[in-house]
């Protein structure tokens, strides 16, 4: 094939793809997506709707009322990814891809039907490169359409919001991707069938399939690992959920379960990848960690300073201290420790391995509290679960030194770990009815870096485990290796087909 | 023709279709074909429905595989696309891409053919011209209706400025006006030593337009020969006459038979003898003769006796 052929046949799945008419439907939806964030601007505060002709606040809109306040993130730019999330994984990665797959599923088996068939093929280029520009016409269909969305998008939300993410545009990528795999079974179902309506079924059941087979496997792989994790805790328990993994009917299941999973394209590894990218170009979203306890936090306590910058800190051995730098307006302290809650206690000759719960960790303060005699009024303990993390809490008041003294303690339990965050501060600088909740809202915003398939769901226990260097089983080489593999030996089975067939 | 000056050779070409995949029985539509083509004829390619005129086109064009004995296309094999740079193909009921305008379908193949672009520009404008579609040029293939997908059909095959042409009725659904134009451009075509493959029910237009014949039926070549050599004098000898005297019947009384007369025209079936003495007692009477037509077969007589005869 020499240089002309090459650019005529791109310049005729242009023209291929331009004259579809669901292409120039969808070419519409994309519009409809990106205009909202051409209309609509996520500032810090508030959410403007059509340059000024009207103002929401984050806490009037129902999903975002709920996550104010307690994750300490910037709720627009939580709003914003949701938005991104929802239109480029959710309505792009699903429908946008069914759509397309029903748009391009007849350009093969059209391409073969007796009449263009014997025009198009007995011209001096090969079947197979003819073969290969209709799937590069299925393939440039999505990724214009790809394209067009994300680019809009990214340009509208920079231009009224502000907002860029760089990682977001390998959204379009990915959408590519995830249909360039599918594309290539469709294929070849067109030339094995050279049936349109088959190949347009046949296909779109195919990717339904392989989404299942990918979410059952995360699934089957969490659980296992839920099961192997609790065999360290709880022996008993965790023997009888293995027995029950080792039933023939399981083990077949499991089987064929892991045999579909690396025979098929991983289409759902690409959204994977694309949200580690993003975090990767993003940067660390935290401002503090403790790696060993696996916590961190996206933002400092308000008012409160520290006097190290370092991102990494150790709270086991050294505690972090912030403190009031002014205090003519009085003085506050909070420091943050971690401690291990793991103990052992012996029954007759067995030596058990027992954590400490957080209720047990309160109530032993609650009584070292009640046991004193410089307590002004009774404590109050609370508790409050967000995001799967249990937070206890304990406010007291003392008397030292003739002055009222305001206590608060937070009790968090991770893993093998026990936080304690308290809080110290005088009646001067408490006056201020802004500092009123400065640990809670402080604390909103600890996150902690789980990694036991206990503590996650499924999808992201995977994703902590899916990665560059991750075993056979998590890694990004092999999940994408494996896919375009995949797609290669559907191509390559198609052109075997296609040199057979007498037209 | 020595092997060296054919364009295209088939020997002993047998193309078996299976039942199913794995039928060992089949179909032949094709069975121990052997031809030889020089370059500048036109042939017609003639044969009742399913002799195997197609397929031997197709098997040659690289369309259908697999089959047995050998193919060549200007000395190579139908399974290298090369083999196919100098050769325009026009398939009975052909579809183009709807896609497209006539323009880039001309420009898309033209590519295809491995001709470069401002080569394939310079060609299409008088290609379009010749098979009158300029003014529809610029209009999707989908809106033509079936003489101008015929005509930009055509023009396809010649994009490609080829030495050989095959062409599966090329008049099909074109209208009278069109079909002479068709003539035109073979005759053209010819002229300029280009070979062309012309396979047609209108045995009429084949009788026009080309000098070879070869007629096919049950996959084999059951008689192949020059115009002449296919359609043999039938022995009617038509005088048209200067005068018609009364006594004409009188005058030719005993020379050969069924003797018509019809004014100044008259009729009658002589061998070449009898028509020797039917002249001397036209000429002996004073009667002179304006003209003598001995009547040949037509095509379509020839093509029917040679295929219920099986090609005798």
């Amino acid at each position: 094939m020499n240089s002309h052929t090459a650019k005529a046949l791109i310049l005729d799945a242009f023209y291929q793809v331009l004259d579809n008419k669901i292409f120039r439907l969808l070419v519409l939806v994309a519009i409809c997506l990106i205009a909202p964030t051409f209309l609509i601007a996520f500032k810090p505060n508030e959410i403007d709707v059509l340059f000024g002709w009207k103002t929401l606040a984050y806490t009037d809109i129902g999903p975002l009322s709920s996550v104010a306040g307690t994750t300490g993130q910037d709720l627009s730019v939580l709003a914003i990814q949701t938005l991104q999330t929802l239109f480029i994984e959710g309505l792009a990665g699903t429908f946008g891809i069914m759509f397309s797959l029903a748009a391009t599923a007849f350009f093969v088996p059209r391409m073969l039907e007796k009449g263009e068939a014997d025009t198009l093929f007995s011209k001096p280029t090969g079947r197979f490169v003819l073969l290969i520009a209709r799937y590069a016409s299925g393939v440039l269909f999505v990724g214009v359409l790809a394209f067009i969305l994300v680019l809009g998008m990214h340009l509208g939300l920079l231009l009224r919001s502000g907002y860029s993410d760089p990682g977001f545009l390998w959204g379009a990528l990915t959408l590519v991707y995830i249909f360039a795999l599918i594309h290539a079974f469709s294929t070849l179902v067109g030339v094995l069938t050279r049936s349109s309506v088959t190949a347009l079924l046949v296909s779109i059941l195919f990717f339904a399939f392989n989404g299942c087979v990918n979410q059952l496997w995360i699934g089957k792989e969490h659980a296992v690992a839920e099961a192997r994790e609790s065999s360290e805790e709880d022996e008993a328990g965790a023997a009888a959920r293995l027995e029950g993994m080792e039933h023939p009917l399981v083990r077949f299941l499991y089987g064929t379960l892991d045999t579909l999973h690396y025979v098929l394209p991983k289409t759902g590894d690409g959204d994977v990848l694309t949200r580690q990218l993003r975090r990767a170009i993003d940067g660390p979203e935290f401002v503090l960690e403790d790696p060993i306890g696996q916590l961190s936090f996206v933002a400092e306590p308000v008012g409160l300073k520290r006097p190290s910058t370092a991102k990494q800190v150790d709270m086991g051995t050294d505690p972090v201290v912030w403190t009031n730098p002014t205090p003519e307006n009085g003085t506050a302290q909070i420091t943050a420790s971690r401690k291990s809650r793991v103990f052992e206690r012996t029954t007759g000759e067995r030596v058990r391995k027992l954590r400490l719960s957080g209720t047990a960790a309160v109530n032993e303060f609650m009584r070292s509290l009640e046991a004193r005699s410089d307590l002004e009024g009774k404590p109050e303990k609370t508790r409050d679960t967000t995001d799967r993390l249990v937070r206890d809490w304990v406010k007291w008041s003392e008397r030292r030194a003739g002055a009222v003294i305001h206590r608060e303690r937070g009790f968090y339990v991770i893993s093998d770990w026990l936080y304690t965050f308290d809080l110290e501060c005088d009646e001067l600088w408490r006056r201020d009815e802004k500092r009123a909740d400065v640990l809670r809202e402080f604390l909103a915003g600890a996150k902690p870096q789980r990694d036991r398939a206990s503590d996650l769901q499924a999808v992201e226990w995977y994703e902590k485990r899916f990665g560059w260097t991750s075993p056979l089983r998590f890694n990004a080489f092999f999940s994408l290796g494996s896919s375009v593999a995949f797609a290669l030996i559907m191509l390559l089975l198609a052109r075997w087909r296609l040199s057979r067939i007498d037209f | 023709m020595s092997t060296s000056d054919s364009i295209l050779e088939v020997k002993d070409l047998r193309k078996v279709y299976r039942a199913g995949m794995f039928s060992k029985k089949g179909v032949a539509a094709i069975d121990g074909v052997s031809l030889s083509v020089g370059r500048g004829s036109v042939f017609g390619l003639l044969g009742p429905n399913g002799a195997g005129k197609t397929t031997m086109i197709k098997c040659l064009l690289g369309l259908v595989r697999r089959f047995e004995g050998e193919a060549r296309l200007f000395g190579k094999h139908p399974d290298d696309p090369s083999s196919r740079s100098k050769v325009g193909y026009l398939p009975e009921a052909h579809r183009l891409p709807g896609h497209l305008t006539g323009r880039q379908v001309l420009e898309l193949f033209g590519a295809l053919s491995g001709s470069a672009p401002d080569e394939v520009k310079k060609r299409v404008g008088p290609l379009l011209e010749r098979v009158d579609m300029t003014k529809a040029a610029d209009r999707k293939v989908r809106e033509y209706s079936k003489g101008m997908q015929q005509r930009i059909g055509l023009a396809q095959a010649l994009v490609n400025d080829p030495e050989l042409v095959f062409l599966d009725e090329p008049t099909d659904g074109v209208d009278p006006i069109g079909r002479a134009a068709i003539r035109e451009m073979v005759v053209e075509l010819k002229r300029r030593g280009v070979t062309l493959f012309i396979n047609s029910h209108l045995l009429m237009e084949v009788e026009l337009i080309c000098d070879r014949v070869v007629i096919m039926n049950r996959g084999k070549i059951i008689r192949q020969g020059t115009m002449d050599e296919l359609t043999p004098r039938t022995g009617a000898a038509r005088f048209e006459l200067a005068s018609a005297p009364p006594n004409l019947q009188t005058i030719l009384a005993g020379v050969g038979s069924d003797l018509v007369v019809d004014g100044k025209v008259v009729s009658l079936t002589v061998d070449d003898l009898e028509l020797d003495t039917a002249i001397d007692r036209l000429r002996a009477a004073g009667i002179s003769i304006r003209g003598i037509n001995r009547r040949r077969a037509t095509l379509e007589e020839a093509f029917i006796g040679i295929v219920q005869r099986g090609g005798q």
